[in-house]
């Protein structure tokens, strides 16, 4: 059994119309055995939600409604707690110091490090095209991380 | 209309075999040809065809729900999220 968690801009890619790009997303899901466990982080439904407020088209709020509705009820919905914590200050200390980043870009990527702390606690795949999670993945082997795009 | 099936020419190299083959009919050799192939075809139909997997049909139920633009919509929302999102420094 092998488990994932979907990054918001995969999840959304998997309700869009068929394309080159997602194409790849569905034959993926068509490799998965029944048992694997396939999860989002809580963040991901805090975006979409976000999405749906701030549209002003009735048709796509319907869709993205939609999405939510399909997300919450296939996929296993991860919040925050008490496990990622240290994972989230070692992977945040370590990144920092690897890559000398300035403490104005460091604060952009929060939001993903705690998604990749939140994978990390799961002991899941994170897949994502956000070539952050790459570097991450490259300083803490224990991230693991697949870009289904490529 | 007739079908031919053209078969080539098959050497037998197995001389019990060959001999065998030698003294049947070539009525009995279509036979035993067309016996022997209705039973590989029998044998690959038989194989159990994999079922569609549970995550196979939600991606299909999925697909196509949303627009292309909803799609990119959806994405910069998460970016401006994600670039918005700050743990606070305090002094």
């Amino acid at each position: 059994m092998k488990k994932y968690i979907l990054d918001t801009n995969i999840a959304s890619l998997l309700g869009g119309e068929e394309t080159k790009e997602n194409r790849k997303i569905y034959e993926k899901f068509y490799q998965l055995d029944d048992e694997d466990v396939v999860m989002v982080s809580i963040v991901t439904l805090y975006e979409a939600t976000y999405g749906l407020k701030h549209s002003e088209d009735e048709e796509q709020q319907e869709e993205i409604r939609q999405n939510i509705a399909y997300i919450r009820k296939y996929f296993e919905i991860i919040p925050l707690d008490l496990r990622e914590m240290e994972l989230f200050a070692d992977l945040k200390v370590l990144y920092k110091k690897k890559t000398g980043i300035n403490k104005k870009a460091m604060k952009k990527n929060d939001l993903d490090i705690l998604i990749a702390s939140t994978a990390m606690a799961e002991n899941a795949t994170l897949i994502s095209d956000d070539g952050i999670f790459e570097r991450l993945s490259e300083i803490e082997p224990k991230f693991k991380w697949e870009n289904w795009l490529n | 209309m007739q079908v031919a099936l053209n078969l080539g020419t098959i050497n037998i190299t197995n001389q019990e075999v060959a001999k065998f083959i030698q003294n049947r009919s070539i009525d009995e050799i279509k036979s035993m040809i067309t016996d022997f192939l209705n039973n590989q075809v029998n044998i690959i139909s038989n194989k159990p065809t994999k079922k569609k997997g549970k995550w196979a049909e939600v991606a299909d139920e999925m697909r196509g729900t949303m627009s292309s633009d909803t799609v990119e919509y959806l994405k910069t929302c998460s970016q401006e999220i994600r670039s918005g999102f700050e743990l606070r420094d305090y002094k």
